[in-house]
């Protein structure tokens, strides 16, 4: 439904209008007329936006787990954790400490709040909030796990783009950071947004590594080449070393 | 099938089954006024404000339509 298909409906309940009038069809004024009503009715109609139901019922997810970061005072950059046998579904690791060390050993699913030295511990959100994207994408394109941060990124933006959540498309620079842009779902970190948790994600699992958010922020430039409408978040992300290193 | 999709269907079923089944113009116009007036009624917390606001306007025409036949009703017996 939408503009389109009532203008179409316009446009036919003119000609049957005409058609009924010329022919003296009593029937066809009458369904040129009804459908002139309906055309008129449709074009106000507007598609259900996922986006906008998603604001609606999330919203404020990200806005309680970025204040629970601020009063825990977990000031270190966001860490995303691809699967392994400790976390299964993958996590985001919000550490204490600026310069943070990761001991995926010590981490499990059932453990909110990590302890440890000032460096170690943390807050661990597991499953991340993309788990369920992943799953869908892997389901329909396979495991992306060791496959690299491109085709994981391809597999993302096409799970992605089958479910009208946009695309997403991944650079890498010399220095071994990624920059990441993605169409996030709702407003917040982005660590929280489903659509970006997942596309970290799928790219951690595709690294086989796990990866840190340097920076975000809304794109331009290279962004917008890459896509014309929605907003689009620009993610910095440097990878903290393969799971193996960190057990 | 939600509520919104449920009002829509309802007055496209209606206008399609009037205008195939009403023998004149006239008799449409005032089954068409009716079913308008119920769907506003009746999708009035479904319904979008915008599509609300058409289909109040298209009350007000079918509604105009209809005081224009009563009127040509009345004159055709007075004369």
């Amino acid at each position: 439904m939408g503009k389109k298909a009532g203008v179409a409906a316009i446009i036919l309940g003119v000609a049957l209008w005409y058609y009924g009038g010329t022919s003296n069809g009593t029937k066809f004024v009458n369904l040129g007329i009804a459908s002139i009503i309906l055309g008129l009715v449709i074009t106000t109609l507007r598609g259900m936006d996922v986006r906008e139901i998603e604001r609606l019922t999330h919203a404020h997810v990200p806005e309680f787990i970025d204040n629970l970061r601020r009063n825990m005072k977990l000031t270190g950059d966001p860490i995303l954790i691809p699967p392994y046998p400790n976390l299964p579904r993958g996590g985001v690791f919000l550490p204490k400490s600026k310069n943070p060390s990761i001991k995926l050993g010590m981490l499990s699913e059932n453990e909110l709040i990590v302890k440890g030295s000032s460096r170690e511990s943390g807050l661990l959100l597991s499953p991340p909030p993309g788990w369920e994207l992943l799953k869908y994408f892997e389901e329909h394109s396979g495991s992306v796990e060791g496959s690299g941060a491109s085709y994981a990124a391809s597999v993302a933006s096409s799970g992605l783009s089958a479910l009208g959540l946009g695309k997403v498309a991944v650079f890498e620079s010399d220095d071994g950071e990624l920059e990441i842009y993605a169409e996030p779902l709702i407003d917040g970190p982005v660590y929280t947004d489903p659509v970006c948790s997942a596309t970290l994600l799928a790219i951690a699992r595709g690294l086989n590594s796990v990866i840190s958010i340097e920076e975000s922020k809304v794109a331009d430039g290279k962004g917008k080449k890459v896509w014309s409408k929605n907003r689009k978040v620009k993610i910095k992300v440097r990878k903290l070393g393969t799971v193996k290193e960190l057990l | 099938m939600n509520a919104r999709d449920g009002v829509i269907l309802f007055i496209t079923l209606w206008s399609i089954i009037s205008a195939l089944a009403s023998p004149s113009v006239e008799i449409f116009i005032t089954i068409e006024l009716i079913g308008t007036l119920v769907t506003l009624e009746v999708g009035d917390l479904y319904l979008p404000r915008d599509t609300k606001e058409t289909l109040k306007n298209i009350s007000y025409l079918l509604l105009l339509v209809f005081v224009f036949i009563v009127a040509r009703k009345i004159y055709n017996v007075v004369k």
